[in-house]
């Protein structure tokens, strides 16, 4: 009962929510992928403006030497100046540590600290047209820090170079100050893959340590950026997986790499809660179609099972089962017309009733008229004759047998009619089935002689021995061997056989005759049911009856045209009849 | 617990290891309050007697060295006198006051002084207390277990009064430099940084492994006046010295805004002083005037400048060399020219106590109006001998004050001295950061130096220990 309602509820669903969970699998799909290229791109951008800002950064430290180049060397100034100016510039611009001036000899001039620490790097004197940044190196504490030196274009009071020690503390505020996000940082990398500068106050120790304690995975991205192979890249970090991009600083100058990382996870939240939501909102809609198709569904079907259960109900017998159906729609028609059909069977039913009643009370009325007539008749003749030759005592004694002879079929008739509506008194004794056999078909030979049939036993090579009435199964054995003669045309066969299949006996009785039609076979075991023209058709119906209350079966094969076979199948008994037992 | 110190390696007794192995390892008999008054620590209760000559101590009854020996009055007496025969070299100058030490009970001791001396008290808790002929052994929550140049060991006092300290091993390691230290600390070599300089607060503030505490220091910056030199013996001068320097801003751009203006050598907080002294304002206009007035004109030669002198500076210590330039630059904005002359710590002291200077920047203590007396009374063996006496008489005052009242007047009045007479500019008040691997907690107060509960200090996550 339930598979229509699944199928129904399930036919609902994929057909109403297939197609959405099928969008909603290839939004998500596509939002995924599309978030993650924004957010790298994103990302991109981020590493991209830092980079600009970083290298802004250096270029102002850069623009500020100029300027104090500039300032220094236009007008000559005496020490006392140049060291006041260079003190206005370390006060001012807090990024530099210290700012010196440095003659041509590589002797400080001027300097803004107390006594300098500062040289002309080497590598800046080779290439004197531009402004020097010298690489990145670790001082005594192990902290980045770089040197910006710068040529004057005119050496006036001896000055040739100002150079600047930058403090990288600064430039650690402007990535401090970077932000991805809640927990997406900025990082600056040196040529050399030092960590420069890191915005995640957890990552910032880093920078002092000796080791610089860093994933692979973050080294390696770094490398694999400078050599062009990667610009972007996911790795595992303290448990979660952060993704990175980076950027060059504009122009290479300095060849530093600023790297922006995010966790994945806050980088695509808000995909995650769009996909949440649609998850959400899917699984809402199935179940709220699941949730009507069940509704609605079951008020559907529910009327037709119970069109079902009425139909069943008038299928086992009960003609006056209707079925009451409500709404308005063609279901409630099918129950009107069902109920209409029911009502007309019952009709239907009631006339066909009446037919056969008719036809079997015509039938029943014929065949007593046919099996009573002749005796009555041949009583009634004699009667007539008696009492002219009543004076006959030889005739007085004809007439005598005569009577008692058309009585006993009279009493044959009555008794069989009686037969039919109760069971036949049997006596059950072990006999020998092939003599009960044998004896019927001597007896039926006069009878087949006359037809012009051979008949014929074939009986089983060893005794078999069921529990039966000899005198009833002789009738069974005689009514089956007359059917056969009087269906067979002169010139045929009638065999009666004994078989022995294991615990079962069977006679089979089998003739050449013209057979039964297939659409009365069944029919054949049924009372008042005769192919004949004449009688009440109750002989194989006694024969069934006689078989069955011994305990076994009989069944019939037809073939018109060619034959009918008969066969009696009873349960082998071990016992063994009282004069064989004794003997 | 691992403790860097990044101090020059000639280190003064303010600064550097010396004074943390001391903060660890001894203590003083009384516990000096932010606001110059005292509560009890060894000592659980003083008094003076009608003539303020006699001061009677009452000690607590618990209190053991770092040797087993427990402190009791005989061997208070002891120390006492000990501590009075070196004041000088303790630090504590109003005990050449004490003219006898006796102990008349188990547990009492009573001081004897020559005069009434208002600083006695005060020094009480300056003085540090040590085993007689021991520089080590003291009663402190650590004992001292190795020193060397490197640095020191400390472990835990099991006997010590208050309860034995939860942490049980410190190692203290000096550093070649602030920064030094500080990237020490960065890289996790050490959890604790003794002094974060002024300029790295920050970024150990924003580190989230560390936790930044910060307090205010009774230690002020003076640019101390050598009266004898020619033009600084103009009370005029050293007045428009003070009105051209931006204190503010000198806190702000100088000090990277950790620390506050000062205008004298007495703690702002200091219960004597008076907020209705006069201090000196910021105002260039009136220090031009006043030098003109003064006959200082600006002059015509190759640095044109109303006058000059030089002024000694740490050398190796990076917290006064920004200062410095600024006090240079703002001075110059109004025609004075100073000369920086980078001094090492160890000769900065000795040029002081010489006399040998113009002017020097440098530190000193303030929170107990006693150290104010030592700095600036023109004492034959004073700490500095910058030629001054315009206070002396004052200084004595306060000195022989009896009662609250009368150091308050002599406080006022020192102001009204150093105002009208100013032997240095007073340019601001200190503060100290440490920093603490966030793996401990240490109880921290607000305005507090942690350092003075660092017997509670545990690590988080451990209970806290059973006190004794």
């Amino acid at each position: 009962m339930r598979r229509i309602t699944s199928r129904f509820v399930l036919l609902i669903a994929t057909a109403a929510v297939l197609p959405l969970v099928v969008y909603g699998a290839v939004s998500i799909r596509s939002l995924e992928k599309g978030t993650y290229a924004s957010v790298l791109e994103g990302n991109t951008k981020v590493a991209k403006q830092v980079a600009e800002q970083v290298a802004m950064y250096v270029q102002y430290n850069e623009r500020i030497l100029h300027s104090v180049g500039a300032e220094l060397s236009s007008t000559a100034l005496s020490p006392w100046q140049q060291d006041r100016i260079l003190k206005d510039y370390v006060l001012q611009f807090p990024e530099f540590h210290e700012i010196t001036l440095f003659n041509e000899a590589g002797a400080a001039v001027a300097t803004s600290a107390l006594e300098t620490r500062l040289t002309i790097p080497a590598d800046a004197q080779q290439h004197p047209e531009k402004e020097y940044i010298a690489p990145l190196k670790v001082d005594d504490d192990y902290l980045p820090t770089t040197t910006i030196a710068v040529r004057l274009p005119r050496s006036q009071q001896g000055a040739a170079w100002v150079v600047g020690e930058i403090s990288l503390e600064q430039l650690w505020r402007m990535i401090d100050r970077i932000r991805v996000g809640d927990r997406g940082y900025a990082s600056i990398v040196g040529e050399d893959k030092r960590l420069i500068a890191h915005g995640n106050p957890d990552e910032k120790s880093h920078i002092a340590d000796t080791e610089q304690s860093r994933s692979k995975d973050e080294l390696a991205f770094a490398a694999d950026f400078l050599a062009g192979k990667n610009t972007s890249t996911e790795y595992g970090e303290n448990g979660r997986v952060i993704l990175a991009v980076a950027s060059r600083l504009p122009g290479n100058e300095p060849p530093w790499l600023v790297v922006v990382e995010q966790p994945k996870d806050e980088a695509l939240a808000a995909a995650a809660r769009i996909q949440n939501l649609l998850l959400a909102a899917i699984f809402l809609a199935l179940l709220i179609t699941v949730v009507i198709g069940t509704f609605w569904g079951r008020s559907f079907i529910r009327r037709i099972f119970a069109l079902t259960r009425v139909t069943r109900s008038i299928a086992d017998g009960h003609l006056d089962a209707r079925v009451a159906l409500s709404g308005n729609d063609e279901i409630r028609e099918l129950g009107d017309a069902f109920n209409s059909m029911a009502d007309k069977l019952v009709e239907l039913q009631d006339n066909i009733r009446k037919q056969e009643r008719q036809v079997m009370f015509g039938r029943i009325a014929a065949g007593l008229v046919h099996d009573l007539s002749h005796p009555i008749q041949n009583i009634g003749n004699s009667c007539k004759l008696i009492l002219k030759m009543w004076e006959d005592s030889e005739y007085r004694d004809t007439f005598r047998r005569m009577v008692e002879r058309e009585m006993q079929v009279v009493k044959r008739v009555l008794e069989d009619l009686q037969n039919i509506a109760k069971p036949i008194p049997l006596e059950r004794f072990p006999i020998e089935l092939n003599r009960t056999v044998f004896e019927a078909v001597e007896s039926m030979q006069p009878l087949a002689e006359t037809a012009g049939i051979t008949l014929k036993a074939e009986l089983a090579a060893e005794p078999l021995y069921i529990e039966g009435d000899v005198f009833a199964l002789g009738r069974v054995y005689r009514n089956l061997v007359v059917n056969a003669i009087q269906a067979t045309a002169p010139g045929g066969l009638v065999i009666a056989a004994t078989e022995a299949h294991g615990d079962r006996i069977q006679v089979r009785v089998y003739d050449t005759g013209c057979g039964i039609p297939a659409d009365r076979l069944q029919a054949v075991f049924e009372d008042f049911v005769t192919t004949k023209r004449r009688g009440l058709g109750l002989g194989l119906a006694i024969t069934r009856k006689i078989v069955e209350q011994l305990g076994g079966q009989i069944s019939v094969a037809s073939e018109v045209g060619k034959g009918t076979t008969f066969v009696v199948e009873f349960p082998r008994t071990s016992a063994r009849p009282m004069a064989q037992a004794a003997g | 617990m691992r403790i860097g110190n990044g101090t020059p390696a000639g280190e003064t007794g303010a600064t550097g290891i010396r004074s943390l192995i001391a903060a660890l390892t001894s203590e003083t008999w009384l516990t000096g309050r932010p606001d110059g008054t005292q509560s009890e620590r060894l000592v659980k209760d003083w008094q003076y007697d009608g003539s303020r000559t006699v001061l009677h101590l009452k000690l607590r009854d618990d209190v053991y060295f770092h040797d087993g020996t427990k402190l009791d009055a005989a061997l208070a007496v002891k120390i006492l006198t000990g501590t009075a025969e070196h004041a000088a070299d303790e630090g504590v100058r109003s005990f050449e006051s004490i003219k006898a030490v006796s102990a008349p009970g188990a547990d009492s001791v009573d001081v004897t002084l020559s005069e009434p001396n208002a600083f006695v008290v005060p020094d009480l808790s300056i003085a540090t207390v040590r085993a007689p002929g021991s520089t080590t052994i003291g009663t402190g929550p650590y004992v001292l277990a190795r020193r060397d140049d490197q640095g020191a060991q400390l472990s835990a006092f099991p006997k010590y009064y208050r309860g034995q300290p939860s942490i049980t091993e410190i190692t203290l390691t000096n550093y070649r430099t602030q920064r030094n230290a500080w990237a020490a600390l960065m890289r996790s070599d050490i959890d604790m940084l003794y002094e974060v300089s002024r300029d790295a607060v920050d970024f150990v503030a924003a580190d989230t492994t560390v936790h930044t505490y910060t307090a205010p220091r009774p230690y002020y910056i003076p640019l101390v006046f050598n009266v004898r030199n020619r033009v600084l013996a103009n009370p005029e001068v050293r007045k428009a010295i003070n009105e051209a320097l931006d204190k503010d801003a000198l806190v702000r751009d100088g000090m990277n805004g950790k620390g506050r203006p000062a205008d004298g050598p007495i703690w702002p907080e200091h219960w004597a002083r008076s907020q209705s002294s006069p201090t000196f304002h910021y105002d260039p206009d009136a220090a031009r005037r006043r030098l003109d007035a003064a006959g200082f004109k600006v002059g015509k030669g190759d640095a044109p400048s109303r006058l000059s002198f030089n002024c000694i500076v740490f050398a190796d210590d990076s917290r006064f060399e920004r200062l410095a330039v600024l006090v240079q630059k703002q001075l110059a904005d109004v025609g004075i020219d100073v000369h920086l002359e980078p001094v090492k710590t160890q000769a900065i002291v000795a040029r002081l106590q010489a006399g040998d200077f113009d002017a020097a920047l440098f530190e000193m203590y303030g929170r107990s109006v006693s150290y104010a007396y030592d700095f600036w009374h023109s004492r034959k063996d004073a700490r500095l001998n910058t030629g001054y006496t315009s206070a002396d008489a004052v200084f004595d005052r306060i000195r022989r004050s009896k009662s609250q009242d009368e150091m308050r007047a002599g406080v006022a009045e020192l102001a009204r001295v150093l105002y009208e007479d100013p032997p240095a500019a007073f340019i601001a008040w200190q503060q100290a950061s440490r920093a603490v691997s966030a793996r401990f907690d240490v109880g921290a107060e607000r305005d507090r130096d942690i350092l003075s509960n660092v017997w509670q200090w545990r690590m988080v996550g451990s209970s806290t220990q059973t006190s004794r």
